[in-house]
């Protein structure tokens, strides 16, 4: 966000950025097998002229051009008490591995001292801002956000919708897709502050060069909540920090990557318990299943300074262990399948079905 | 020292292109007033000349004791109707410029707004077009758009007949967002379809126009029209064969600008109205944006944050 440029007339007192929020939407690309990186840069081509970067390091991605969707409505509160924001939401889409897809939409909010609304070339300028009037102060909106489901106010979850309908929909996919597997949806907010020498968060801005610093909200509290509310709704509640916005859904993206994955594998195991004994190695969807194995990498595509509260969230909910765990019973169940397959082991095959 | 580690294909890049701190354009013709032999070219070019002095010049583009760089432009709409060639009207607008010593450094042809190979400009801003939401707006549905109209507010609610009393339905007014107290409410056509393909608007087209000459398009990060010289003694017949751009005077500041200055007759007020409503709801590439500002910064010249606020208009009576 650039500095405001001085009023001719009438300066107003800056409210400043006090909340920075968003939610990511982690879908299987409906394709059959992972896609090249000329075709993942066809299909996030949402704009001509536009760039979609692409890198094959520490693994292979596309990145959408950024789009800027405007809005003028109120904002949900765990209140009720009103709050109206004025501004864009900040929408991308992601192609990891050739065969994960995430829409990403984000803001900051920032409170805004006067009623009128400046003209919308000032919005534009700023894109990613809101600017918000009302009652509401940050944890009322912060309950609103990650909880409510309130028609008629800000929905970045529609942004996000439309943006993966519209990867989805490329006539470059085949859509059959090699694994069955749900849309999960991250909602995600920070408070915004930086730590000073006393160990509060304090409103001021972080100078430029620093590390981006994460504080608990009270003390003893954890600085980075993730709760899975139910099979699709994840929630991400980040402590105050200075940390930017871009960066913050990076780490947003990162932790509902992985979480996709490892929800993923573990309900692909679930309906292999359930289904019919075929084993897992003979199983629909092995193949694209063991394609997403090397798409683990968690706290690598997020910035050095996320690293600490990411790996405090990897202490607390145990991701990676679950991660390695289960990924090595898989591989045991397919090597026990394919010793079983040599002939003259009768042996193994009985081991297999005991195992199973 | 952390390592650095780096893919250019993971890395925006965004070209800069040369910028003037001010382009001035020189007055605006209808295809009409080109085909009229007997127009007094002279005299359009005479109106003007006092208003575009130096002095006045580098106060416009807030100077503070640094050297004016400042080009003229001259757009020729070829796109509206046909004209005479290139070879027949470049050289008298050129002359009757030079005449009343406001010479024209750069000069355009509006089809190249339009049109252009691999991109056309006019393609990239239509694509560019985040529309002002009006309150109630929260992103559930894609933005309400008529297809080839921008508004800077709300339309007036259809009033529609009722069969059973034959009254309709009580007027409602439109209304311009973020109006103060009263609203000024503006539709701008865009463009229209027929079966000949689709026909931009001149508002459109002007609006286009400010993008190129402020430096802020951007086609996979590169500027789709870049100026071309050539040699006026050797202008082609038709007006496809000239670049959208071309380069008149040898020596001249660069085309692109921190600000536009346009001085145009008072006929033209309405169509530039609408370009700031167009240039309002533009989204430039961020990079581009924030470029000229930093540029401007390390010169000391202040180029304002907004993209309207970077046009200035002197409309003349006649």
């Amino acid at each position: 966000m650039s500095a405001r440029q001085a009023r001719p007339a009438g300066a107003r007192p800056e409210g400043g950025p006090f909340l920075v929020v968003g939610e990511v939407v982690t879908a299987f690309l409906q394709n059959s097998t992972p896609l090249t990186t000329p075709a993942c840069q066809e299909i996030l081509q949402t704009r001509p002229g536009s760039t979609v970067l692409t890198g094959t390091r520490p693994v292979q991605f596309a990145i959408s051009p950024a789009t800027a969707v405007g809005v003028h409505c109120e904002l949900p509160t765990g209140s009720g008490a009103r709050a109206e924001g004025v501004g864009t939401i900040v929408g991308q889409a992601t192609v990891t591995g050739g065969s994960l897809v995430q829409a990403s939409a984000r803001a900051v909010l920032s409170a805004r001292a006067f009623g009128y609304r400046d003209p919308w070339s000032y919005y534009l300028a700023n894109p990613g801002l809101i600017e918000v009037r009302g009652k509401a102060d940050a944890d009322d909106l912060v309950s609103g956000l990650v909880n409510g489901e309130q028609p008629g106010t800000l929905d970045l979850g529609a942004v996000c919708s439309r943006l993966l309908d519209r990867v989805q929909r490329s006539p470059l996919l085949d859509r059959r897709p090699g694994l069955r597997t749900r849309r999960i949806r991250l909602r995600w907010v920070a408070r915004c502050g930086s730590v000073t020498a006393a160990g509060m968060p304090s409103a001021a801005g972080r100078a430029t060069g620093t590390q981006a610093t994460f504080s608990p909200l009270d003390e003893g509290a954890p600085r980075i909540e993730f709760i899975v509310q139910d099979e699709t709704a994840r929630s991400l509640v980040v402590g105050p920090t200075d940390a930017q916005d871009a960066g913050l859904c990076l780490l947003a993206e990162d932790v509902a990557l992985h979480d996709w994955l490892l929800s993923t594998l573990l309900r692909f195991l679930d309906e292999q318990r359930s289904g019919p004994r075929a084993g897992i190695a003979n199983g629909h969807g092995i193949a694209s299943l063991v394609d997403l194995f090397q798409l683990w990498m968690p706290g690598e595509r997020v910035p050095p300074e996320f690293g600490e509260v990411w790996a405090e969230l990897e202490a607390g909910a145990a991701f990676s262990r679950q991660w390695v765990n289960l990924v090595n019973h898989v591989r045991d169940k397919i090597a026990l399948a394919t010793a079983a397959s040599v002939p003259h082991a009768p042996r193994l095959s009985a081991v297999e079905a005991s195992l199973s | 020292m952390a390592a650095v580690f780096r893919e250019a294909t993971a890395t925006p890049r965004t070209v800069e292109v040369g910028l003037s701190h001010v382009s001035v354009e020189l007055g605006h013709l209808y295809a009409d007033d080109l085909l009229d032999e007997d127009a007094d070219l002279s005299g359009h070019f005479a109106a003007i000349a006092p208003w575009v002095t130096p002095d006045q010049l580098g106060s416009l583009a807030r100077l503070r004791g640094q050297r004016l760089r400042a080009s003229t432009c001259f757009l020729i709409d070829d796109y509206s109707s046909p004209i005479r060639p290139p070879s027949v009207v470049i050289p008298r607008i050129v002359a009757a410029a030079a005449e009343q010593a406001v010479p024209i450094d750069y000069i355009a042809r509006e089809s190249g707004c339009a049109t252009g190979s691999p991109f056309s400009p006019a393609e990239l801003v239509a694509s560019q077009i985040v529309p002002d939401p009006a309150p109630g707006t929260n992103a559930s549905r894609p933005p309400l758009s008529q297809a080839g109209w921008l508004s800077n507010g709300q339309r007036a609610p259809a009033s529609t007949l009722t069969r059973a009393m034959g009254a309709a339905t009580p007027w409602m007014p439109p209304r311009e967002n973020g109006a103060r107290k009263h609203s000024v409410f503006v539709d701008v056509e865009l463009w229209n379809e027929s079966e000949a393909g689709r026909a931009y608007s001149c508002s459109f087209l002007a609006s286009v126009w400010q993008l190129v000459r402020l430096g802020l398009l951007r086609a996979e990060g590169k500027p789709p029209i870049e100026p071309e010289p050539v040699d006026l003694a050797a202008l082609p017949e038709t007006w496809n064969d000239l670049p959208p751009v071309i380069q008149v005077a040898p020596r001249a500041k660069p085309f692109c600008a921190y600000r536009t200055f346009s001085v145009l007759d008072g006929r033209f007020l309405s169509v530039e109205h609408a370009v700031r409503t167009v240039l309002s709801q533009v989204q430039v590439e961020p990079t581009a944006l924030s470029q000229t500002r930093l540029r401007g910064s390390a010169e000391g010249v202040e180029v304002p944050e907004q993209v309207p606020a970077r046009t200035s208009y002197l409309f003349l009576g006649p």
